[in-house]
């Protein structure tokens, strides 16, 4: 540091205690450093999307949590336990989402600063927006050198742009609107419920479990599907019951088991949030915030989440690089265009047809033990308009026939794609397989019993290597890094102004 | 010198009562010194060791009574807890009454006082206590035990009493003064018609539904969280909350005598003579319940102990909407207003009526002019009007009730409903200017259990109510012209007040069910 500083008036008295204070307590600025790297840890994960300092929101305070575990020898350990697994029942029936993917130095920072009872510290460094990149089509076009194909099958080339519907054109400011709302409980029925609480960034988009969470009071009845790619097909939910990224956010933030919201109660709730007025109007030019370009807000934001070849092993290795893929996913390269036939139905760019099969699989074991599983199969087949027989058993999911009602589609479900499955299991339509050496397991064996089976499902008679292998090339199709974002802050409700006489409105 | 309570108590302990009931009802009947439970209980029964071991693990052995009713009159137990009557948590008495007799109480109450949590007693979560010590929340565990009353002096549990038929003779219009029946546009003053006949099946299954939390949407709230019985079936509150992260923007209306009324709701909108379309409104109502009927009738559906119930009455067990709506509305009709001053007075019990409250009514059919639209058994015309009570400031102050009122006017198709700043009533149903701001005629029966008042609950008394009659009623254009400045004096308002509350019976409440009868595992192919 430059003399001169020293001699500045005012600069002595101030700078002498600091360093006399640095000297005998390094153990407290190294504590210091901690909480705030700790704070940081908490700002890069979800943890604000549910939690705030000093006011419970959908989980409670971390100055309550603080002060519940003060004298508690056991919290750092039982809190980092609980952050990586969730669960219920501390302080609420909703339960925690589990953050598998943290590591232990994240968790015992983020536990450190929770336990330590102080305020967010600022953060030199604000975490920086993330800059909204609108999907492009790449400059030139690739040429594919490793690329095999199989005839009559579309190959897995790199994903093109999404398709974006011409009543919705993507904006920056129309995916950043949708980004805020992803996030926003008030689209859901108890403000509680947002999009995130069952795709989460850190669970892969989905929420971690087999079978969803669910509206609390409620259990859903199949897996949360990744929100990765969901800009690529063309029906969307596991039976295809919509069309578009749009009907989807429409159709889970009102659904009973999703997010149970009144829609004329939601619209009113974006009208009382000044930024979101303001935001509807730029984005939208409408007056008023209107529920149903919310949906559309959040399908632009979706339709951002897609994988970029470059960052996924298998898209750099089909562009040429040939040390992209290791021995084994090469092997498994060749398996799943061969011997193991997967090409059959997830081809093309997004790795599935888009197609409806039957496969068998077992119906999740919640069906049998838990009570709020067997009150949604019920209740689905009553809302989706099932037979009274079917109604009346309610044990099992019938996928696309809720759709078209032809008993040749029971048991059907569509294709899903392949790609970023390293961040979003479990898998299959009811979450029932944790792992994909299960999935490929089940498939070796000819997948289960359906009467509607499809034949392209025969046992396949591949070893336990060739399994691994296959598993190895299937992880090769995930990005090297998890493709998350910032939880966005919250902007507030603010009290309507006087702006419009009651005169006006007759 | 006082007495030792082990005293006193070891020859009822060799009679059978548990010890710890025992001294604490005497300390608290006698205040005798209270000494530890374990040498209490050694010196009462001799060698024998204590029973400690029936799920008491939690309480220790040496509980200190008296140590523990310090440590609750210390912490902030008294914020929310009586001894015998209920604040914001259950009164002791009835926590100790429930629980005395089950082994695995002191387990559940230590648990319940460290880690808090709510559902035993109502939505109002405990708050947790970790800083207590083991010790010192077995102490007070004991203490609270130690509340119970015995058999003769617990009350029994009341479910459903049907309200007595035709007990008052219809009036003598002779005992009811005369007023001046040129300028009366309704009915004459009268005691409550006799009560149609309760189907007392459907209103006892009803009552266990008005308690059920799983009949709202996320399975928090249910018809008791606004309409609580000892809150006179309101909920005290100016304002209603309403369902998890919405806030109402009307009074939550008391539902004594609801069953007779002409209209229901603030607004009228409702048609009086069916009260089920009435409980389908509240229960799937954005802002009230929020539940999607199809989910509800699945959930009930998977409750062995009402499925016996849907049996019996429906002939089958199939708890779908229509039905659900039917017996919680049938459970509605019990709730009635009970020996009521005025009604006793009208059939011939002069001395009911104090002399204020014999002049009050004067005053309520003559200068003062309220039977003009309270009037007939209800003391309500059925009908709406304009009387320009303030509006409440918290509505458009607080963003979430603003948000429920201007959504409420929305969905009727107001239009332009954004630019409304206030509460227009009965202009939802009609677009009429002239009924904007209307509301129906609140009856005026239990207003003592019923506070606070009108659409809006601005008015925490009656003395208020009284008062903005006097002045004339508020202040707006389109006002109802049977408002005029009243001129009464202090003493008249005094008497009116004085039959204002002539007019509340006793009590009306209804014993909440134990517990939430639980979820089972069904059978496939058994649905």
């Amino acid at each position: 540091m430059p003399v001169h500083h020293l001699n500045r008036p005012g600069q002595v008295p101030t700078l002498l205690p600091l360093v006399a204070a640095s000297f005998f307590v390094a153990g407290a600025v190294q504590t210091q450093n901690q909480l705030t790297a700790g704070y940081r840890h908490i700002t890069n994960s979800d943890c604000l999307g549910c939690h705030a300092y000093d006011a419970p929101r959908v989980g409670p305070a971390f100055k309550d949590v603080a002060k519940r575990y003060q004298d508690d020898p056991g919290a750092a350990e039982a809190l980092a336990a609980k952050i990586k697994n969730g669960g219920a029942g501390n302080w609420g029936e909703v339960p925690m989402i589990p953050h598998p993917r943290l590591s232990d130095t994240e968790l015992a920072g983020i536990v450190r600063w929770i336990l330590s009872g102080e305020p967010p510290p600022q953060l030199e460094t604000p975490a920086p927006a993330p800059a909204v990149v609108l999907p492009t089509a790449p400059a030139e076009e690739v040429t594919y050198k490793n690329l095999i194909t199989v005839d009559g099958l579309p190959p897995i080339t790199h994903l093109p742009p999404p398709p974006v519907p011409p009543d919705n054109p993507m904006t920056v400011e129309k995916v950043e609107l949708g980004r805020k709302l992803f996030f926003d409980g008030r689209l859901s029925g108890n403000t509680r419920s947002s999009c995130f609480v069952c795709h989460s960034p850190q669970l892969g988009w989905g929420d971690g479990g087999g079978i969803s969470r669910g509206y609390p009071g409620t259990r859903h009845w199949r897996n949360a599907q990744t929100i990765l790619n969901s800009a690529y097909y063309n029906k969307i939910f596991w039976d295809g019951s919509v069309v578009s990224l749009e009907g989807q956010a429409h159709a889970a933030a009102t659904g009973a088991v999703g997010g149970n919201v009144d829609e004329a109660m939601a619209e009113m709730r974006l009208r009382f949030v000044p930024e979101y007025v303001e935001a509807f109007r730029q984005v939208f030019g409408l007056k008023q915030p209107r529920v149903t370009y919310a949906w559309r807000a959040i399908a632009a934001f979706e339709r951002t989440l897609v994988s970029n070849p470059k960052n996924v092993p298998y898209d750099r290795y089909i562009a040429g690089d040939e040390q992209a893929l290791t021995a084994s996913a090469l092997r498994g390269m060749k398996l799943f265009h061969g011997k193991a036939n997967c090409i059959q139905c997830h081809n093309s760019p997004l790795a599935s047809d888009q197609k409806f099969y039957a496969l068998g699989v077992p119906e999740h074991e919640l069906v049998q033990s838990d009570p709020l599983a067997q009150i949604t199969h019920r209740f689905e087949q009553y809302a989706k308009g099932a037979s009274l027989d079917m109604y009346r058993k309610a044990d099992v999911d019938h996928g696309l026939y809720y759709v078209t009602k032809n008993p040749v589609d029971k048991g059907k479900f569509r294709t899903p794609s392949l790609r970023e499955l390293k961040y979003t299991g479990p898998y299959m339509h009811n979450g029932g397989f944790s792992t994909l050496e299960e999935v490929v397991a089940f498939y070796n064996q000819g997948g289960g019993q359906h009467p509607n089976k499809s034949p392209l499902i025969k046992p396949l008679q591949i070893s336990a290597e060739e399994q691994a292998d296959l598993v190895a090339f299937l992880e090769a199709l995930s990005s090297d890094e998890p493709i998350v974002t910032a939880v966005p802050a919250m902007p507030d409700y603010a009290p309507l102004g006087p702006s419009v006489t009651e005169d006006d409105a007759q | 010198m006082k007495k030792k309570c082990s005293s006193i108590c070891r020859r009822y302990v060799q009679g059978g009562v548990p010890l710890v009931l025992c001294l604490g009802l005497l300390a608290v009947a006698t205040g005798c010194e209270v000494e530890s439970v374990e040498s209490a209980t050694n010196a009462a029964v001799g060698d024998r060791p204590a029973d400690t071991s029936a799920g008491s693990g939690s309480v220790p052995p040496t509980a200190d009574l008296e140590a523990g009713a310090t440590l609750i009159t210390q912490n902030d137990c008294v914020a929310c807890h009586k001894l015998e009557t209920k604040l914001v948590g259950p009164a002791y008495r009835d926590i100790a009454n429930r629980y005395g007799d089950d082994p695995d109480a002191p387990a559940i109450l230590v648990d319940k006082i460290r880690l808090g949590g709510a559902g035993s007693w109502g939505e109002i979560p405990m708050a947790p206590h970790p800083t207590l010590t083991n010790d010192q929340i077995g102490n007070m565990v004991a203490w609270i035990l130690a509340q119970k009353t015995n058999g003769a002096e617990a009350t029994a549990p009341v479910e459903v009493i049907l309200p007595e038929m035709g007990a008052i003779a219809y009036a003598d219009p002779a005992r009811i003064p005369a007023y001046r029946e040129s300028e009366h546009v309704g009915e004459p003053l009268a005691p409550l018609p006799e009560t149609p006949a309760i189907d007392t099946a459907r209103a006892e299954l009803g009552r266990q539904l008005f308690f059920d939390t799983r009949l709202s949407g996320d399975a928090t709230v249910s018809c008791a969280t606004c309409h609580v019985p000892d809150q006179g079936f309101g909920d005290g509150q100016p304002l209603a909350p309403g369902y998890p992260g919405s806030l109402y923007f009307r009074n939550s209306p008391t539902l004594i005598n609801a069953t007779l009324q002409a209209r229901f709701m603030w607004d009228g909108r409702l048609d009086g003579s069916d009260p089920a379309t009435l409980v389908r409104d509240m229960i799937t109502e954005a802002h009230t319940m929020n539940v999607d009927s199809r989910m509800m009738q699945e959930r009930l559906k998977q409750v062995p102990e009402y499925l016996a119930q849907w049996q019996e009455i429906f002939g089958d067990a199939s708890p779908y909407g229509p039905r659900v709506y039917a017996v919680v509305g049938e459970f509605l009709k019990t709730i009635r207003s009970r020996n009521v001053p005025f009604d006793r007075y009208v059939a011939g019990e002069t001395g009911v009526l104090s002399e204020s409250a014999r002049r009050g009514l004067e005053l309520f059919q003559g200068k003062a002019n309220c039977i003009q639209c309270h009037n007939g058994a209800l003391l309500s015309d059925a009908g709406l009007h304009v009387t320009g009570v303030p509006e409440h400031p918290e509505i458009l102050k607080s963003p979430l009730r603003s948000i429920t009122m201007l959504r409420h006017f929305s969905t009727f198709g107001v239009p332009n409903y954004m630019a409304y700043r206030r509460d227009i009533g009965y202009y939802v149903v009609t677009k009429e200017k002239a009924d904007l701001g209307k509301f129906r005629t609140a009856p005026l029966r239990d207003l003592k259990y019923t506070a606070p008042y009108m659409h809006n609950g601005v008015f925490e008394t009656l003395a208020e109510v009284i008062d903005f009659y006097n002045a004339g009623g508020g202040d707006v254009p389109n006002k109802d012209s049977l408002l005029k400045p009243l001129g009464l004096t202090a003493a008249e308002k005094n008497d009116l007040l004085a039959f204002l509350q002539a007019l509340s019976g006793d009590s009306v409440t209804v014993t909440r069910p134990e517990r939430l009868p639980e979820y089972q595992v069904r059978e496939f192919g058994r649905n």
